[in-house]
């Protein structure tokens, strides 16, 4: 019964990463970002030859609760939840966000 | 005769009543406001205890984070995996007793444990001692939570 409800987190948490309302942090793992929610958060990650995404749902003392991983054997193309999509998102905010907001200081300044 | 003696009893009587109702009426103001008193002078301790207790909790969690971060340093995996578990507890001990704290403060608080969790697992999947290359990772991540996130808990919860 997991999986369904965590594409469903997935497609919700894409859908808000697009219109850039996630804040997306980076993590000690490596290849990993989190958004962190008051008692909980959800991390994606991915492999080093970035082929294999992992979204987790992690509870209020920081152990996995949920996963959902991409590809896995079962997955109909269909129904993809665009992990590797939430991931290249998160890694734009990281990497771009400090800048982003440093122009915009500066242009205020 | 009589009548006027009855009278004047009466009057005499209702006299005594309407003190003795002003008596009591008197002593129970009294007894209120000593009670108000006391009241304010429980809240007033048990507030400056939780600031103690915040303050000792605070010092605690800072004192252990810096262990841990010798710990790193060392490369003593095993008495570092013995660490995360105590710090994040504390974490959620804060979290725990102080259920006014604001989002953001709880944000940085949940932040803080996921990252002692992640390194527990990172340093529980190695086989030898931490690697300089994660210690300095970790300690970078630990630095920032004690010299921001507990320095503001502290001002926020005294």
């Amino acid at each position: 019964m997991a999986e369904p409800r965590m594409g469903e987190v997935a497609r919700e948490l894409l859908r808000r990463a697009k219109a850039g309302k996630v804040k997306w942090e980076r993590t000690v793992g490596k290849n990993e970002y989190q958004v962190i929610f008051p008692d909980l958060a959800l991390t994606i990650s991915c492999d080093a030859d970035r082929k294999h995404f992992r979204l987790n749902l992690v509870g209020e003392t920081g152990w996995h609760q949920e996963t959902l991983e991409w590809p896995s054997g079962e997955s109909d193309p269909e129904q993809e939840p665009g992990l590797p999509e939430i991931y290249e998102l998160a890694e734009a905010y990281v990497r771009d966000g400090a800048l982003d907001r440093a122009l915009q200081y500066l242009k205020q300044a | 005769m009589l009548g006027e003696i009855g009278s004047l009893a009466s009057i005499a009587g209702l006299l005594v009543a309407l003190l003795g109702l002003g008596f009591a009426l008197l002593q129970l103001s009294r007894l209120r406001g000593e009670t108000r008193a006391a009241r304010q002078a429980a809240e007033e301790t048990r507030r400056l205890l939780r600031r103690d207790l915040a303050g000792t909790d605070l010092t605690r969690l800072s004192e252990r984070i810096q262990g841990l971060m010798e710990m790193h340093r060392s490369g003593d995996r095993a008495r570092a995996l013995d660490r995360y578990p105590e710090i994040r507890r504390l974490f959620l001990e804060i979290r725990r007793q102080h259920p006014n704290l604001t989002a953001e403060y709880r944000l940085q608080i949940q932040s803080a444990v996921n990252a002692l969790t992640n390194m527990q697992n990172q340093v529980e999947a190695l086989t030898g001692e931490v690697p300089h290359e994660m210690s300095v990772e970790f300690n970078l991540t630990l630095s920032r939570y004690q010299a921001n996130l507990l320095v503001e808990l502290e001002d926020r919860l005294q």
